[in-house]
């Protein structure tokens, strides 16, 4: 069973950049919501 | 992507191995910042910030794996780091054969391992034949073409 992506909302994202420059890791942003 | 996409185990696995991913619903002030008119949109970017690389459409789990491991390369390629880079592209090339980005995947694995042993013309020939003989009607074996006169 896959262990579930931790999602950061999009309140989150300068946590996200900054979670990053402390990994090796980018950011994902993923826009992916309902088709318009 | 969140119904067949992103619960894909390997995709769920090479995420968070990769990134730190964040979900935007949607959210007018964000898709202007980020220039998105159309959905899905996936945007890798820096931890400055910076814009990395864009995918517009939907994408299987196979394509997304294929499309994420040649854009990971191409930033750390673009950044010189060359032996990232081509971990990256040789992923694609051993584990995703059957992808469209192949090609694109040979051609930086030839420059990054070319940039690695020093530049010879000899590394990146070899894997470039590949293209060549694999792919001949590809852009990519145009853009070698030039070194197989």
């Amino acid at each position: 069973m896959a262990k579930p992506i931790p999602w950061k909302s999009e309140s989150e994202i300068d946590n996200a950049l900054h979670e990053a420059k402390g990994s090796l890791k980018r950011v994902l942003l993923d826009f992916s919501h309902a088709p318009q | 992507m969140d119904t067949v996409t992103y619960p894909h185990e390997e995709v769920a696995d090479f995420i968070q191995k990769n990134f730190i991913a964040v979900k935007i619903p949607r959210h007018e002030l964000l898709e202007q910042i980020y220039r998105v008119p159309w959905t899905p949109t996936i945007l890798i970017l820096d931890p400055d910030g910076r814009e990395r690389c864009r995918e517009v459409g939907y994408l299987p789990p196979e394509d997304f794996l294929a499309h994420m491991n040649l854009a990971l390369g191409r930033a750390d390629f673009d950044d010189k780091d060359f032996s990232s880079a081509a971990s990256f592209f040789q992923t694609v090339v051993d584990q995703h054969k059957t992808s469209e980005t192949v090609p694109e995947a040979l051609y930086f694995l030839g420059l990054s391992r070319s940039k690695m042993t020093g530049g010879t013309n000899d590394d990146r020939r070899a894997i470039w034949k590949q293209i060549m003989e694999a792919y001949p009607k590809c852009d990519w074996a145009k853009k070698v073409s030039v070194y197989f006169g």
